[in-house]
């Protein structure tokens, strides 16, 4: 025994499990966002129950757990939908006052715009004081009303977003400049103020039949209502135009089911968020994020490449350039959230304030780019990721051979060509995995944004139809932002839980990914190099 | 934000309104000034452009105003008479825009007319309204006599409700002459100041009960001298003192550690060289004016126990100060000067010194002086307690923890990858441990909190049970591993004992967890949480420090790891090679020789690590429960310098005190980090050089 102490493998065996459990760690993590993540979307069967005490419910069951201080019994805690009714989303019941349990075929999922998901069975469609279908006609009934309201509801989303949207637009920008026209001195009679005066009566009256419209296409969808059938007996109404999609989950098979699961995660990645943001999509989360990373590259490559190459290949390597190396490397250690105070003090304040005073006078004292968005939040988080593409870049042009530089300068080009033609080529591959490792650091970066302009819900994608089309100084969503305030921030958190699983396995799917690819691209450049240097 | 008051005289503003004015106010834009004089009020602009018509008292019959009060925050003022009424009344300042120019207008509205004595003048007088329902008028007769007049309005639907009125003559409770006197705002407190430097105190119980006394103290113990000057500060509870020896002194009433709740002494200020002869308090935070009987008046903050300037007015004694209600100016009125002087003031942060910054201060209403962070509160009065101290020791707190889990873990890691494992498993391990390196700490924090806080209050002992495990199960394995024959052990792939290892630490994970509930049932008779709470004083929180110590280490081992590994990795093989040939075992190779040359590597890799963790924001803005809170136990929660900016700066008002102090604290975050990696850095380089020497 002592032999086997004094060989030193139990210790090595201990340094071992710690490199073990480290691994283990990282699996643990990715296995639990996944599974998490994944089953979300799955519709699963929908139980009835009826309780001892005579109440009925439809519900999906989520969790099977013991009863505290009772030896053997368990209980269920079911999704039972119907908020509007029971006024929770979940409930417990005890495994011992459940009298009967069944799958029943025709329990159908409702989803709805608001108050979530409905269950119940469906009785009967209806157009106005009309009926058009009852009983078992009423699901083919119900598609082709679908259809209609679906038709129904694009044309209303057309007509906001784009019509409606974008003479809101013209009316801002007239009193915008009806203002700008007074405080350089113009009076109410002036012609030009006249005539923008003229303009917005013009564009009141366009936005006025617009709006009037919208009603008529409102009411007429409207109409269409289905009639549900709760577990407990009482018919309810839903307006046709808010169910986001039915199905009756006991029964599909798995094909069905799976198309059910690919339009949930379709609906996922392309749809607006709904009832604060815990239902519905996270495209507009999923934008921002993308937006805002390609920002920040536009600024940050061009900054960090051209600092690199003169750092190693035209400053003179000397007590200056040392410091500068320790200076960057110590900005990589800097917190984040100490970049997120300098964007607000700097940026937002500081150049934005400026920004307002020179060139937006007339809105003030609303802030136009004084306040948080979404360049002042791509340019902190530039600002952060620069360490990441200077160092990188400094290595890949490290390791360009030096034979090459000098077979380039040796054939009689100058330093710039072999720079441009040679070294930059050569070095690309490296350049790239700097530039892709920045770009994973900054989608995963939420702290520094927290301050600079990200927001829970914004009313407007950076980038629409409305001109300039592109619009940097409003704020937008951020994915693990979302992940923040769904989590930590909901009313409703039991319910947002596999929301902001899933949106954390999008943003784990995004940041692995790219960090994979870094690391292929790495590896690909150095048996490239390895066969160049023999 | 360390920077000095700035105050300066306003030009052409001595106006004359009388000699010797008996109170003093001025409008929030510091346009008009008014003074009671023995008429009435008087109301004067300051740029002189406008004329208003002042408010006398003629037609109460053939008296004249002696005495006269202000309370600050409601614009009602009180007129002491010379037949022994008094009249109260509001001055309100109404504001109108004309075209685009500001216009602000006086208008003096009379509540009631009380009377205090039958045949005695007014010498001094203080009047408080709660706001509500109940006012107060307290007055001290030329001939020395006290009363308190009590008023309470019941409201009514209709009309305007039925005054009650109560008169309690205190006189014969009174030990000596009476110098000065103060009702608080919530007109719960009488207070009156003794010609022998005693205040004694009463409290105010509506109409039907006198005044209950309360024990009287003494302000300057063993000094002769009476008390001079007395205001309730801003908030109600500290009363502020001065004495005829020129000391300030601020008391409040606390539960003194045991006794019963007595005024107790808490601030000391700067003295006057002469007798203090009037304390004005601001309207917006524990700043006050005093002016002495030699021309002196003095700006103080009683919380930071500061004086901000002693500004010579002139020779004569002070009579009346008036601080603006934005806290922006000041009026004073002097002796043997004609009319009054203005004066404009910027003082933003008062409140902030490095001693309150990182010292203990006594804040009002509490015990003792504490470390208290509490930035926002529900009234107006609410006083911001910014202490840097609690949120240092949150965020060392968390550090400590994480490191404490993440150091041992990484260093180990990172030696066996770099002495022990093979290259095979190295080129596997390596990106694997970058790619941890690379996860969003907004995930780390997300699952830490939502989804390891609970499972950890759940197995809470299966985690520490796992401690002695695991160690106990993997030296099992190294033994079985070793009781291998030697040409089994040879023809096992590379990575096989690293797969072993895997197999027992999950083991020995899922073995302890399972056990946990019933060895914690054994242990305890129920949950550890619950056991916590009934039976110790400990508190337990679902997001406390054992979750921040996993899931901040997991966003800090990577860190550590990469660096370790390398400062290991990049020992010459030369030392390694001499020392197995001089017969050392792996293991003594790798602790004997290796690790001493790394040592500095693995020095830096835990500053850098430290570094990291003291930043950490998302994690522990989301794991922990974000309550500033001193205390090392391990399962409360904590708040970070860095979550503490991420929470409060969104909400902080431009350039305001708790902006500046939240920049203080980022900029003490970034120097801290800095230090730490510029110390790290260095000892890198060098090491890099010592391993070309050798």
């Amino acid at each position: 025994m002592r032999a086997f102490f004094r060989s030193g493998d139990p210790f090595i065996w201990l340094a071992g499990s710690a490199l073990a459990g480290c691994l283990l760690m990282i699996a643990g993590l990715v296995t639990v966002v996944v599974v998490n993540g994944l089953g979300f979307f799955w519709p699963s069967a929908l139980m009835r129950i009826q309780v001892l005490d005579g109440t009925v419910v439809y519900g999906e069951v989520i969790e099977r757990q013991q009863v505290p201080d009772k030896d053997g019994a368990h209980r269920l805690q079911l999704k039972i939908g119907n908020r509007d009714v029971y006024g929770l989303d979940f409930r417990w019941i005890d495994e011992s006052d459940i009298e009967t349990r069944s799958y029943p075929a025709d329990a159908a999922v409702f989803e709805r715009l608001e108050w979530g998901n409905a269950n119940g069975t469906l009785e009967a469609v209806s157009a106005g004081a009309d009926t058009l279908a009852r009983g078992a006609t009423a699901w083919a009934v119900l598609d082709s009303v679908r259809q209609i309201t679906d038709d129904l509801a694009s044309r209303i989303h057309d007509l906001e977003r784009n019509h409606m949207g974008a003479v809101n637009a013209e009316i801002e920008a007239v009193r915008m400049a009806r203002r700008r026209l007074q405080l350089q001195g113009s009076t109410v009679e002036h012609e030009s103020i006249v005539q923008l005066d003229a303009d917005q009566q013009q564009l009141w009256a366009r936005y006025d039949s617009l709006s009037v419209e919208l009603t008529s296409l409102r009411e007429h969808s409207e109409r269409f209502v289905a009639w549900l059938r709760l577990p407990g007996g009482d018919l309810r109404p839903i307006p046709v135009a808010h169910i986001v999609r039915v199905y009756r989950p006991n029964d599909m098979d798995v094909v069905a089911k799976g198309a059910v699961y690919l339009s949930k995660v379709w609906e996922f990645l392309s749809g607006e968020p709904r009832e604060s943001n815990t239902e519905g999509g996270i495209f507009p989360a999923l934008f921002g994020t993308v937006m805002m990373v390609i920002l920040m590259t536009l600024f940050v490559v061009p900054f960090g490449v051209l600092a690199a190459l003169y750092l190693r290949e035209y400053a003179r390597q000397g007590a200056l350039t040392r410091t500068i190396r320790i200076a960057v490397n110590n900005l990589a250690g800097v917190p984040s959230i100490v970049f997120g105070m300098f964007g607000l003090g700097f940026f937002v304040y500081g150049v934005g304030g400026t920004i307002d005073v020179l060139f937006y006078p007339e809105s003030l004292p609303t802030p136009t780019y004084g306040t948080g968005g979404i360049l002042w939040a791509s340019l902190t988080l530039a600002l952060l990721t620069l360490p990441v593409v200077i160092v990188a870049t400094e290595e890949a042009l490290a390791s360009v051979p030096g034979g090459l530089r000098e077979g380039s300068i040796a054939l009689g080009s100058t330093k710039l060509q072999t720079i441009l033609r040679v070294v930059l080529p050569s070095a690309l591959p490296g350049i790239l995995t700097g530039v892709i490792l920045a770009t994973a650091r900054g989608a995963g970066e939420v702290a520094p944004l927290m301050i600079t302009g990200v927001v829970k819900l914004a009313p407007d994608l950076p980038v629409d139809g409305i001109f300039p089309f592109l619009h940097l100084e409003r704020k937008f969503m951020h994915l693990g932002f979302h992940i923040y305030d769904v989590g930590f921030q909901s009313p409703n958190v039991e319910a947002a839980r596999p929301m902001v699983f899933t949106t954390t396995l999008l943003l784990l799917f995004v940041v692995l990914a790219l960090n994979l690819t870094a690391i292929v691209v790495r590896n690909r450049l150095r048996k490239r190099y390895a066969i160049k240097t023999i | 934000m360390f920077l000095d008051a700035q105050w300066s005289e306003e030009p052409g503003v001595r106006l004359s309104l009388g000699p010797d004015p008996l109170e003093l106010g001025l409008d929030p834009y510091r346009e008009i000034i008014y003074a009671v004089g023995p008429q009435g009020i008087d109301f004067v602009a300051r740029d002189a452009q406008r004329q208003f018509a002042s408010h006398h008292v003629d037609d109460l019959g053939d008296v004249q105003v002696t005495a006269a009060g202000r309370s600050p925050r409601d614009g009602r003022v009180v007129l002491g008479l010379d037949d022994g009424r008094a009249l109260t009344a509001i001055v309100a300042f109404s504001l109108s825009y004309d075209d685009t120019e500001r216009v602000v207008s006086p208008e003096v509205e009379r509540e009631e007319l009380v009377r205090l004595f039958d045949d005695a003048a007014v010498a001094q007088i203080a009047y408080r309204h709660d706001g509500n329902k109940r006012s107060a008028v307290a007055a001290l007769s030329a001939d020395g006599r006290l009363v308190i007049h009590v008023a309470e309005r019941t409201r009514s639907l209709m009309g305007a409700g039925r005054v009650q009125e109560a008169r309690f003559d205190l006189t014969d409770q009174l030990q000596d002459p009476i110098t000065a006197l103060a009702i608080d705002d919530a007109v719960q407190h009488l207070v009156v100041g003794t010609a022998s430097g005693q205040v004694q105190a009463w409290q105010i119980h509506g109409l039907h009960d006198r005044p209950e006394r309360l024990p009287a103290f003494d302000v300057t113990p063993g000094a002769a001298g009476g008390v001079t000057a007395l205001a309730f500060l801003l908030g109600d509870l500290s009363l502020a003192i001065g004495a005829e020896n020129g000391a300030i002194s601020v008391w409040f009433q606390t539960d003194a550690n045991g006794s019963a709740r007595a005024f107790r002494r808490v601030h000391e200020l700067t003295s006057h060289d002469r007798a203090v002869t009037v304390i004005v308090p601001s309207e917006r935070d524990k700043q006050f004016l005093s002016g002495d009987a030699g021309g002196t008046v003095a700006l103080h903050h009683a919380t930071s126990e500061q004086t901000f300037f002693d500004l010579q007015v002139g020779a004569g004694a002070i009579r009346r100060l008036a601080f603006a209600p934005k806290g922006d100016g000041f009026l004073v009125a002097s002796e043997g000067q004609q009319g009054i002087a203005a004066y404009s003031l910027s003082n933003p942060h008062p409140e902030i010194t490095i001693a309150t910054l990182f010292g203990r201060v006594w804040y009002e209403g509490y015990e003792q002086p504490e470390y208290a962070w509490q930035s926002t509160g529900g009234t107006d009065e609410f006083e911001p307690k910014l202490s840097m101290i609690p949120l240092v020791f949150g965020t060392i707190k968390g550090t400590v923890f994480a490191m404490f889990f993440a150091l041992p873990m990484a260093v180990l890691a990172a030696l066996y990858t770099a002495e022990f494992a093979s290259p095979k498993v190295r080129s596997v391990v390596k990106p694997t441990v970058e790619l941890m390196a690379s996860l969003p700490s907004v995930i780390l924090g997300f699952l830490a909190g939502l989804w390891l806080a609970p499972m950890l209050e759940h197995y809470i002992i299966g985690t520490a049970l796992l401690l002695l495990l695991m160690p106990v199960v993997v030296m099992l394995g190294a033994f079985g591993w070793r009781q291998l024959p030697r040409n089994v052990r040879g023809h096992l792939p590379a990575n096989a004992e690293l797969v072993a290892l895997i197999l027992l630490t999950l083991g020995s994970t899922v073995v302890a967890l399972l056990c946990g509930p019933s060895v914690e049932m054994a242990l305890f008779g129920k949950g550890l949480p619950r056991w916590l709470a009934e039976e110790s004083s400990l508190r337990f929180d679902q997001r406390n420090c054992l979750v921040i110590g996993f899931a901040m280490g997991f966003a800090v081992i990577p860190l550590i790891f990469t660096i370790c590994e390398d400062a290991l990795s990049s020992v010459p093989a030369s030392l390694r090679a001499a020392s197995l040939g001089l017969g050392a075992t792996r293991w003594q190779t790798a602790v004997r020789v290796v690790l001493p040359m790394a040592l500095p590597g693995l020095f830096s890799a835990a500053m850098i690590g430290f570094g990291r963790a003291v930043g950490e924001t998302m994690v522990v803005l989301m794991a922990t429960g974000n309550t500033p809170i001193l205390d090392w136990n391990i399962f409360t929660g904590m708040r970070t310098i860095s979550a503490n900016i991420a929470v409060e700066l969104p909400e902080a008002p431009h350039q305001g005190t708790l902006y500046r102090i939240l920049f203080f604290s980022g900029l003490l975050l970034f120097f801290v980090t800095f230090a730490l990696n510029t110390v790290a850095e260095s000892v890198r380089q060098r090491l890099r050089e010592k391993y070309r020497r050798v």
